[in-house]
């Protein structure tokens, strides 16, 4: 019964949206500037996110969010246009799809695999939607009972987590990299008492370091200054067919889909964890399954699909920790989270009750923003692909110019212009010493949330640390967080090794006797 | 496998620098917070540890001092160290092959173009002069340099910007008077020289010509959609700005 009238809400809410034909023009201009800026190399869905933030200020918040969502899912699908035609990903979310992608490409399969892509990262989508909308309340739920301790510890969680596995090089520099994202939150009057933290006696550093600022930052310079300075040069994409939605080969790929699509989901749902890596997970499940897995890498459909389906479900997947837990699941979830504070929306467990229809909202325009994409997948493939041509040395001047626009525009404040800048040129160095930038942004958003629990956690306690070992969930999280420090150290790993090695050759004397 | 081992040793050897810094930056970060109130009073509320406004950035900044001395450490075990100093010592910085080393130097050059180019505009005209004017001159500069592959770190262009920059950082900091709508002029001279410039240093005219109109239009429809439609007032609004706002108005009272 319960379920029954809450479809009827939703539909409710679809309709209402799709009633006002303003959410029409912006649900289509902003599907084909994600497809545009997920196509454009160099150009990431995080990036696009938080400069269209700024434009979205002035917007009623479902119009706002439906720009912002169908941007997101818009480029999260436009980063397969280059994976497959020039074998250059897009957006990091696209580069496993370059593996089986291009090789069809080559093939002359160019429009199957951008239709198989499509159609992919339609259902990926929208499975996606349905895993927020049907996990999403029980987590709130379970989330309502969580106190200070729980806050703590969850914002801990998350930059470790996220730290543990955005890192190329040694893992701990993605804990020193959520470290220093967590130390620039700490700029400002802090929350509780109201102490200057940071500030030099400047004014201007009292109310803290803006978020939107920093991320355009860290994320927009460091592309540019790359992509300029090695002054690659791309291919000429191959011309191709006419695309269709290839649901012949969809349905022979249905359990991969399905499979992939709850990976994305699984994996998006974990903190600062995103798109690019659901991509190779599922990816390698697909291989790992397939009972072809030596036609994986030369232009197999499975390859193509996993990985678009995986990497458009992460958004739902993202979504569950934000709207939830206030703990963003992938960096351009992130964004999100700026933008959603802007617009006067906290989310975390009392969303339910703060703004009752919230999170059917983002569901329903999570659903027109799939279709968007869809539709504009399979009309404008074509023209998007022309963009291709345009040279990097031509847009990315362009973007400098929105990131500066970007970041003074939201609080019209030429001190986060300024901070932007340094943030950019630090984010591009630590980028070039394989330091992930995820982490930082996550650092940044979370701190305030782990300083203010913690300190009220020991509030409660009278500075005891005993409640961290007694409560049931936060003891999980000090397990895990703990396991996953220590499975860093290498006379941990060593002695786990050693274990296992004995545990093994216990258990063969066993059996073989 | 040999070009990946040698990025690898290339990162252990940055990271010793990196470990440096970080451990300096933590050290600093210890300094400040050592000043906070730990358990005094603060605004008339008497503290105790664990409510203090210290013991997040304390404890922040003890795990980063420790985490860059676990890098310290590895960065010496693998011998990265060693070569950073070695590095630092001898003239011969390194043993790339010549067109590796060529390579590099480009990227280089473009790296600190790149860097110019926006810390002029930022701090230098954003504050100063016309944000539209300031704009143009930009990305006039910044896509000439690229998109016409001008790897000459010092050309005119980028001197102009870097002097433009300076007269401005010089009128927001007050050491100069503020020169008005002169700047924003001389702004749009320098545009047309800088123009001139790629004109005679090119010989691909249709690509100087593209470098031109792309600044100019996408300037020109950012920036009035910020004004006039996002109702964000621009940073500085001076000549060109003036004149848009007077074709707005001449426009409303002409419809009524």
């Amino acid at each position: 019964m319960e379920l029954a009238s809450r479809f009827a809400d939703f539909f409710v809410i679809l309709v209402t949206l799709l009633s006002d034909p303003a959410n029409w023009v912006v649900l289509m201009g902003a599907s084909i500037l994600g497809i545009v800026f997920g196509a454009l190399p160099g150009l990431t869905a995080t990036l696009g996110v938080a400069l269209l933030t700024t434009l979205t200020y002035g917007m009623p918040l479902d119009t706002a969010l439906i720009a912002l969502l169908g941007l997101y899912v818009g480029a999260i699908y436009g980063g397969s246009f280059p994976s497959i035609l020039i074998n250059i990903p897009g957006t990091a979310a696209s580069a496993a799809t370059a593996m089986d992608g291009y090789p069809m490409a080559q093939r002359g399969e160019g429009a199957r695999a951008l239709g198989l892509s499509t159609t992919a990262s339609f259902l990926g989508t929208v499975i996606g939607m349905l895993c927020l909308v049907a996990i999403a309340p029980i987590i709130a739920n379970f989330a309502l009972k969580f106190t200070s301790y729980e806050f703590f510890l969850l914002a801990l969680f998350g930059i470790v987590i996220s730290g543990t596995l955005t890192s190329t090089d040694l893992v701990y520099k993605g804990w020193i990299s959520g470290l220093l994202g967590l130390a620039l939150a700490c700029i400002g009057r802090d929350r509780l008492q109201f102490f200057p933290r940071f500030t030099f006696d400047l004014s201007v550093l009292e109310s803290g370091i803006e978020v939107v600022p920093v991320l355009i930052g860290a994320f927009g310079i460091p592309q540019i200054i790359r992509v300029l300075s090695d002054g690659e040069v791309l291919a000429r994409p191959k011309n191709f067919g006419r695309i269709l939605p290839e649901l012949k080969t969809i349905s022979a790929n249905f359990k991969h889909i399905v499979r992939s699509a709850m990976i994305g989901v699984g994996i998006g749902s974990v903190p600062g964890v995103g798109e690019d890596i659901a991509g190779w997970v599922s990816y390698g499940a697909a291989r790992n399954t397939s009972k072809h897995p030596e036609r994986f890498g030369r232009g197999e459909p499975a390859g193509l699909v996993s990985s678009e389906t995986a990497n458009n479900s992460c958004i739902g997947g993202a979504l569950i920790p934000l709207l939830t837990l206030g703990i963003p699941g992938s960096p351009p979830a992130a964004m999100l989270l700026g933008a959603l504070m802007l617009h006067g929306v906290n989310p975390g467990p009392m969303i339910g009750f703060e703004r009752p229809g919230f999170l059917l909202e983002v569901t329903a325009i999570l659903l027109l923003a799939s279709f968007a994409m869809w539709i504009n997948g399979m009309l404008l493939a074509r023209q998007v692909v022309r963009l291709l041509a345009v040279p990097a040395s031509i847009f990315l001047p362009i973007v400098a110019l929105m990131c500066v626009l970007g970041s003074y525009a939201l609080g019209l404040n030429m001190v986060n212009l300024y901070l932007m800048v340094p943030m950019g040129i630090v984010a591009y160095l630590l980028v070039r010493m394989e330091y992930p930038i995820a982490p930082l942004v996550i650092g940044v958003i979370l701190g305030p949330m782990a300083d203010e629990n913690l300190r009220r956690a020991l509030m409660v306690s009278d500075g005891s640390l005993v409640p961290f070992f007694t409560r049931p969930v936060a003891l999980i999280l000090v397990t895990v967080i703990v396991l996953t420090l220590l499975s860093q150290v290498p006379f941990v790993r060593r002695l786990t090794g050693r274990l296992i090695g004995v545990i093994g050759h216990v258990f063969k004397r066993g059996t073989g006797s | 496998m040999d070009k990946q081992t040698d990025q690898i040793k290339g990162l252990r050897r940055k990271d010793f620098w990196t470990a440096l810094v970080l451990i300096g930056l933590s050290l600093a970060m210890l300094m400040e917070v050592s000043g906070y109130p730990i358990t005094d009073s603060y605004g008339g509320v008497q503290n105790v540890w664990y409510v203090s406004p210290a013991l997040f950035p304390l404890l922040v900044s003890l795990a980063l001092l420790l985490l860059s001395l676990v890098l310290l450490t590895k960065s010496i075990i693998s011998g990265g160290a060693r070569e950073a100093l070695r590095r630092l010592g001898s003239a011969n910085k390194s043993n790339l092959s010549v067109e590796a080393s060529q390579a590099e130097s480009r990227t280089r050059v473009r790296f600190w173009t790149i860097l110019t180019v926006l810390v002029c505009y930022v701090y230098g005209l954003v504050p100063a002069m016309d944000f539209i004017v300031a704009s143009v001159l930009f990305l006039n500069v910044f896509i000439g340099n690229f998109y016409l592959e001008i790897d000459r770190p010092l050309n005119l262009p980028i001197l102009i910007l870097v002097a433009m920059a300076v007269v401005g950082l010089a009128q927001t900091l007050g050491w100069l008077p503020d020169q008005g709508d002169l700047f924003d002029w001389l702004g749009l001279v320098m545009i047309l020289v800088i123009a001139g410039y790629f004109f005679s240093r090119s010989g691909e005219r249709f690509k100087v010509a593209r470098v031109f109109t792309v600044s100019l239009i996408t300037v020109l429809l950012v920036a009035p959609l910020f004004r006039f439609v996002l109702l964000v007032p621009l940073p500085h609004e001076g000549l060109v700005i003036g004149w848009m706002d007077s074709v707005r108005y001449l426009l409303r009272s002409i419809i009524g």
